[in-house]
């Protein structure tokens, strides 16, 4: 109890001092308020081209002075302090072409029109050197989503749903469909057979906590099945996020260095913009459901004495009841945000409350986030930005998995457990009152970054950020009352009933120091030269203490210290810093053609002790030929063309403590201290590193199609693996080497065609499609494993392995099945029986294309539709819901064999199943879902005026409306991969709650 | 602040704002680099939970070493006692298992448990457990050889933990002998029992010159006992095929050595009830439980034994009359060991005893054997062994069989029935109960984990 007190004193602590910083910052703008100039004044509206609908956030700046101002919700904009009798405007906005025009002083009624951009060729992208650079002189593809545009008419709950399907190539893979569950990351597929293969995350500079499955802990008993699915990144509010962008690959990732090789994925919240205070009030309110649940969750079948077979739908059996498995959730969400400020000094302050039930009574969370950005000009070559965010939330994840209901009833027949009124194991009540598996989380990032342009030819920033997270998670099994502690009895002993509990406490910190500069020169007129230099530090801190105890003497008590056993308690502090350095030369040729080099040195406290540095070099080149002379002939039909093509490498560090040779603590029986080898080591241990090529291009075709296609192909060498060790050597278990080696490749296209635009009507299709290819090359001599998840050379990384039938004899009367074969093997062969049978490789966990279809639609400048189609194909995900079903004799195909192939009954022979065979669970998880569709209108200004509501939207949003699949379970993207998200733990749909159901009414209000 | 801010452009842009700009940007990072340069470049791992190899082996930790690789040894110690009493003839399994069983099966295929380190009760690891503390052991005695006397922490005699280090190494190598077909040292070639005793006997010699030297009674007679205990293996590795016909020089010496270990003198493996599976007898948590939890049950062929009418206390065993887990063993239950805290003596004077009354009797001084067992009987409480008109080979049976009742669950019977080729029970080809037949093995052969990452050793 000491250390959990002492724990929870550091984090409160922290917590406190982050608050505190917090609110200084927050006071900075009343500083600066109440200034306002009155000399001569333009202001209008900004409006996009065809149906004119107001574009927010365009910069309108007064040519040749340093006045502008940036739009807001209506698009309205306001510039003061002018002088003379005209100006010309110019006009900024991404995804539009920049515009000027001229207007009169005075005038206060300016109509200034957008017209969108096919390719963003000047859009600033932030690539790792600092001051960003712009997409016309990059060779990779850098896709961006509009956060603020994909929120407002998605209605996306947290950032992995906002990423979800919008940028090709990055696949998301839900764990549950629980309230707070987080997803599976993956760009451009897997690379590494060992480690993570999740993207590494910026926020504005800084690198921050994106760790998956950070859940409570097990408490060693069931309560905590599944429940380790929380996710860090899922602890970033939407609606503070501008834009995210997507650097793929080590390609694109190389001045990033190692940790990169698996992309990075740029958070950039919003920031205010020089103008009149600004207030956005946004809420929301919703619903979230299982949809169907009768039709997706399988029926089962018993037989009854009398010999007839019985069907169970335990769905429609608890709704009978009056006590019905599932309800529906309410979501509620309300966000306020204050922007505004001078040319000086821009601000953004925002807060945001969520407030979402699952459709259990034990998965619920509730969140409050706040935000501020401040950014100030010192003088005309400083800046400073700061930028804080505070997240405070508490979750309650439920449980998935062992004790849900869905296994119960995966599994369940009244006619096999009549104790449980048919639920495998217990009935509902049982996890759903007794297991409480709760996190509550404090997290404070912040950082400041430090902009000086001391010359015109020179620019530099110094970037410092701290991300810090403060956790308490618990798995509780409560103390059962009387009428569930029979069940529970029953499930795990009498003694479980009194309860029990794990807490883990986590004090995790990122720290980022990051420095960057660019020298620019023009050497000739035509040839230009910027050169790049930079390091960045980055030390993550994870402090980890787990305490535990079993048995509470009474109801109501659920803390540690009340519990009559107490558990071990663990203590862990892992520290692990990244240093590198960087340099990159770029050359420009008329600004149309582009030259890039670079290379980063790195070093890791992971790295084995006889590496130093490792270095990583990368080259690229981009060409926008339609600005070419010669294209003038092409340019009314190919209206941008930019060609591109990059070589580039980064790495993923290994582990943390695999390079180190260990001893552990290991005191005698008698108490006597000793110790006693741990782990070998690996004084060479040097990161994975990834080599990739892409080759692609941008283009706008009749000022209405945007083409941006990419060709990639990426070989990871030292890859990381564990062999086995030589017992003789004194040290037990495994050592981790670099001896394996991958290959990815894959292409990605995304469009985006303005079908229509009229002034009253417009019509847009977007989609995205993206393939990937993976495969082991060479695992260096590391034998096969003996799972189902297999690494084997030739094949894709842990690629499903299981004996298939391959004949099998049917009784055309009884369907009995008899003589049954399967296929010998890999290598092929006469067909032999199963138990002799070798594993065959069945299919691939990752999905081989995905993509999404969005249709948009404009209607009389104030109404908006819009939908999204999106699809998986060509991967596999293993049933277990129906191959637990099958081994409790329940499933339909016991009792109904007429409906199911000689193969498949062949598959669930009680032989085959000994044997090993399961290829006929396996299946095909390929599906398109009609995901996300919504209606926003907007207001007339006249209405809402009289309010003194400047603009004001109304959404109605749904999710997860439709799912068309052949797998038979109740969801094919969800995918558990077990903890930690091993490599090698299989993906499977095992009682895992679908993707919800969501619809949710939102109103969007601008003063 | 707001002068600052809302001040004149000259104030902003003047000389003094643009010095004391380029000095802030200039000294800001100076400074932090200065104040913070060793820990940012530092890039050490930290984990409290795990200890650095680099920072353990240091001479004033010597004596944590060498207690680390005592542990190792008590460890390997409970594991191997339950294996080789599976393997041997003292447990049968009671546990529905197909790897639990290949144990009493005598059916190991190379990949399975019994390679394994020091894990949990149900399938014991012996080679990885057994090489583990033979290495430790091993690697403290090198460093010990290595350091000096003034490098040691204050009080510790380094000459006397280079006695406790080899001598453990010693012991570890013995039970690789006894108990594996062959074994490995330090990813070497495949040795052969007899040339893993014959590294036993080099660390029994280093063990009794450095305890001589520093004048460790304890560690010398422990020393003493595992090399007679050598010595008794290797007279009779030799001549597999004539257990009878050992070398009686070896034998000789071994008895001379024993008789040098005086009749109050164990040394025990030490055992924490409610410590961590490392620290835990699991001899009894295999055979010692009541019933249907039971993993093992004692061979009925140790039920009941009585001497001259009168029940044997030196091989406490109650029929439970419960099945055991795999619904078909009845459980016998040991009771030598009463809980998972209890200590497994692995070096003791009735040993001493033994191989002395074997030495005499295989010399043929019958007498002396017989007053052995006798003084042995009085011990344990049970009628003498009368040696009236009894020959050499009745002798030599009787002193077996106190072995195997004495010795009971210590670990030595495995090696007894290999050194003196006794047959397999149930014989080979008898049905097992959960299926199969017996097997052929008589020890642990060379598990696949050695054979396929030891480049001395050819793959599997």
């Amino acid at each position: 109890m000491r250390i959990s007190s002492s724990s929870l004193t550091v984090g409160h602590a922290a917590n406190s001092r982050a608050c505190l910083v917090f609110a200084l910052v927050l006071s900075l703008p009343a500083f600066f308020v109440g200034v306002e100039a009155q000399e001569g004044t333009v202001a209008g509206v900004v409006v996009k081209a065809g149906v004119l609908t107001p574009v927010e956030g365009a910069t309108v700046r007064v040519q040749g002075t340093t006045l502008g101002a940036t739009t807001d919700a209506a698009g309205r904009f306001r510039i003061a302090g002018l002088s003379g009798d005209q100006v010309t405007l110019e006009m900024r906005r991404l995804s539009f072409q920049p515009a000027t025009q001229v207007a009169r002083v005075g005038d206060v009624a300016i109509r200034l029109v957008l017209t969108e951009a096919a390719v963003e060729l000047d859009r600033v992208v932030v690539t790792g050197t600092g001051i960003g650079e712009r997409l016309r002189t990059l060779g990779n593809s850098v896709p961006r989503i509009d956060a603020a545009k994909e929120l407002e008419r998605s209605a996306a709950p947290n950032l992995a749903t906002l990423l979800q399907s919008r940028a090709p190539g990055v696949i998301i893979a839900p764990n549950s469909g629980r309230i707070g569950s987080g997803a599976t990351v993956w760009i451009r597929g897997r690379s590494s057979l060992s480690l993570s293969n999740e993207p590494i995350v910026y926020i504005d500079g800084i690198r921050v906590n994106n760790a998956v499955n950070q859940g409570p802990p097990s408490a060693g008993a069931l309560g905590a099945q599944n429940s380790q699915v929380a996710s860090r990144l899922n602890d970033i509010a939407p609606e503070d996020i501008q834009d995210i962008e997507i650097i793929k690959g080590p390609a694109a990732a190389t001045i990033y260095g190692t940790e990169a090789a698996n992309g990075v994925i740029q958070i950039i919240t919003k920031k205010g913009a020089a103008g009149p205070a600004r207030w956005t009030v946004r809420t929301e309110q919703g619903a979230q459901w299982f949809r169907d649940p009768e039709g997706r969750i399988t029926t089962n079948y018993a037989r009854n004495t009398a010999g007839e077979i019985v069907a169970w739908n335990p769905i429609q059996q608890e709704e009978d009841r009056g006590t019905p498995v599932f309800s529906t959730g309410r979501t509620q969400s309300y966000h306020l945000a204050l922007s505004g400020g001078r040319e000086q000094l821009t601000y953004y302050l925002s807060g945001t409350y969520n407030d979402d039930e699952g459709i259990e009574p034990n998965n619920f969370g509730k969140t409050f986030s706040a935000h501020a950005n401040v950014n100030a000009a010192a003088s005309d070559k400083i800046d400073i930005g700061a930028s804080l965010h505070f997240v405070r939330s508490n979750l309650h994840l439920g449980t998935d998995g062992g004790v849900s209901p869905l296994l119960g009833m995966s599994i369940g027949h009244p006619l096999v457990f009549p104790a449980n009124r048919g639920f495998g194991f217990a009935p509902p009540e049982v996890p759903q009152q007794l297991y409480d598996n709760a996190q509550d989380i404090n997290r404070f990032t912040g950082g400041t970054t430090l902009s000086h342009r001391p010359a015109g030819w020179f620019a530099h920033r110094l970037t410092l950020g701290l991300d810090y997270t403060s956790d308490d998670s618990r798995a509780l099994e409560r103390y059962a009352p009387p009428e569930l502690r029979p069940f529970v009895a029953a499930l795990v002993g009498a003694a479980a009933a009194d309860g029990r509990i794990a807490q883990t406490l986590r004090n995790h910190s990122y720290i980022t120091g990051d420095y960057s500069g660019t020298a620019t020169f023009a050497i000739t007129p035509t040839l230009s030269s910027a050169t790049s230099i930079g390091g960045q530090w980055v030390r993550k801190q994870l402090k980890n203490s787990g305490l535990s105890g079993q048995r509470f003497p009474a109801p109501g008590v659920e803390t540690v210290s009340g519990t009559t056993v107490a558990g071990t308690p663990t203590q862990e502090l892992i520290v692990n810093t990244t240093m590198g350095v960087y340099g990159q030369q770029q050359f420009g040729w008329n600004d149309r053609l582009f030259l890039t080099a670079g290379v980063r040195v790195d070093n890791n406290s992971a790295f084995g002790e006889d590496l130093d540095w490792v270095t990583y070099p990368k080259v690229s080149a981009a060409w926008v030929i339609s600005e070419e002379s010669f294209w003038s002939s092409f340019g009314n039909v190919v209206n941008t063309l930019k060609l591109r093509t990059a070589y580039g490498q980064s790495g993923q560090q290994p582990n943390t403590f695999v390079a180190l040779r260990t001893v552990i603590n290991a005191p005698r029986g008698n108490g006597t201290p000793g110790v006693t080898p741990g782990s070998l080591g690996n004084p060479d241990l040097k990161p994975e590193r990834g080599t990739e090529w892409e080759a692609g291009f941008e283009a706008g075709l009749f000022d209405r199609l945007s083409l941006d296609f990419t060709y990639y192909t990426r070989r990871t060498e030292d890859a990381i693996l564990t062999r086995q060790l030589a017992p003789s050597g004194g040290f037990a278990g495994d050592q981790t080497v670099n001896i394996g080696e991958t290959s990815n490749s894959g292409i990605e296209l995304q469009a985006q065609f303005r079908a229509i635009t009229l002034e009253r009507f417009a019509w847009e299709i977007g989609g995205n499609i993206s393939t990937n290819k993976d495969r082991i090359e060479d695992m260096g001599g590391v034998p096969t494993g003996a799972g189902n998840l297999r690494n084997v050379e030739g094949y894709p990384i842990l690629g499903w392995w299981t004996k298939r039938i391959a004949s099998a004899t049917r009784d055309p009367a009884t369907h009995a099945v008899s003589n049954i074969l399967c296929v010998a093997g890999p290598s092929g062969g006469a067909p032999v029986p199963c138990a002799q049978a070798l594993p065959i490789f069945v299919g691939t966990q990752t999905p081989k294309v995905l993509g999404n279809i969005t249709s948009t639609f404009s209607i009389g400048q104030r109404l908006t539709l819009y939908g999204m189609v999106d699809f998986k194909r060509g991967h596999r995900i293993l049933n277990a819901n129906v191959a637990n079903a099958c081994a409790f004799g329940v499933c339909e195909a016991r009792h109904f064999p007429e409906r199911y192939s000689t193969e498949y009954l062949a598959g669930i022979a009680p032989s085959s199943t000994t044997a090993g065979v399961l290829d006929q669970f396996i299946q095909d998880a390929s599906f398109v879902k009609l995901r996300e569709i919504s209606a926003t209108y907007r207001l007339p200004e006249q209405w809402v005026s009289r309010a003194g509501i400047a603009t004001a939207a109304l959404t109605v949003a749904g999710r997860n409306l439709a799912t068309w699949t052949d797998f038979t379970g109740p969801d094919p993207e969800v995918r558990y991969t077990g903890v930690p998200p091993a490599a090698g733990s299989a993906p499977q749909d095992q009682a895992l709650l679908p993707a919800l159901t969501q619809f949710v009414v939102s109103l969007n209000l601008g003063f | 602040m707001r002068t600052l801010f809302r001040g004149s452009e000259a104030a902003m842009t003047g000389p003094w704002a643009r010095r004391s700009t380029r000095y802030a940007l200039a000294v800001v990072p100076l400074a932090v680099v200065m104040f913070a340069c060793d820990d940012l470049t530092n890039l050490e791992q930290e984990n409290p939970s795990q200890i650095l190899a680099n920072d353990a082996y240091v001479p004033r930790n010597a004596m944590l070493l060498v207690n680390g690789a005592i542990g190792d040894f008590e460890c390997a110690l409970f594991r191997y006692t339950t294996a080789a009493g599976l393997l041997g003839d003292e447990l049968v399994n009671a546990f529905a298992n197909t790897t639990t069983d290949h144990y009493d099966r005598r059916s190991h295929p190379l990949t399975s448990t019994y390679a394994d380190g020091c894990g949990g009760a149900q399938n014991p690891g012996v080679y990885t457990s057994l090489s583990v503390a033979r290495a430790s052991a091993d690697t403290i005695l090198a460093r010990l050889q290595e350091w000096t006397d003034p490098e040691m922490a204050p009080g510790v005699n380094r000459t006397q933990l280079v006695g406790q280090a080899a001598a453990y190494a010693g012991y570890s190598l013995i039970l690789l002998g006894e108990g594996m077909c062959s074994a490995a040292i330090n990813v070497g070639p495949e040795l052969t029992p007899t040339q893993l005793f014959g590294e036993a006997q080099t660390r029994f010699n280093t063990a009794i010159t450095a305890a001589t030297t520093a004048n460790d009674t304890i560690t010398l007679r422990l020393a003493r006992l595992g090399l007679a205990r050598t010595l008794l293996n290797l007279a009779f590795v030799g001549t597999p095929d004539n257990p009878n016909d050992p070398d009686l020089t070896l034998v000789a010496q071994a008895g001379t050595l024993a008789a040098q270990v005086p009749v109050i003198f164990a040394v025990n493996a030490v055992a924490l009830a409610t410590g961590t599976a490392r620290q835990q007898n699991i001899v009894f948590a295999h055979s010692g439980g009541t019933g249907s939890t039971n993993f093992s049950s004692v061979d009925p062929t140790f039920d009941s034994l009585k001497f001259a009418g009168v029940p044997d206390p030196r091989v406490p065993v109650v029929n439970t009359g419960i099945k055991g887990a795999d619904n078909v063993t009845i459980v016998r239950q040991q009771r030598k060991y009463a809980n998972l805290g209890s200590p497994i003596p692995f070096a003791r004077a009735t040993e001493a005893r033994l191989i002395e009354a074997e030495a005499k009797a295989l010399a043929n001084d019958l007498t002396g054997a017989v007053t052995i067992i006798n003084v042995l009987h009085t011990a344990a409480g049970i009628p003498p062994y009368d040696g009236t008109g009894k020959t050499q080979a009745e002798v030599l049976a009787q002193v077996r069989e106190e072995r195997r009742r004495e010795l009971f669950l210590e670990g030595h019977r495995l090696g007894d029935m290999r050194r003196l080729n006794l047959p397999l029970i149930p014989a080979v080809g008898a049905p097992f109960p959960r299926g199969g037949i017996y097997g052929d093995q008589r020890c642990f052969p060379l598990p696949a984990v050695e054979r396929n990452n030891n480049p001395n050793i050819p793959d599997v």
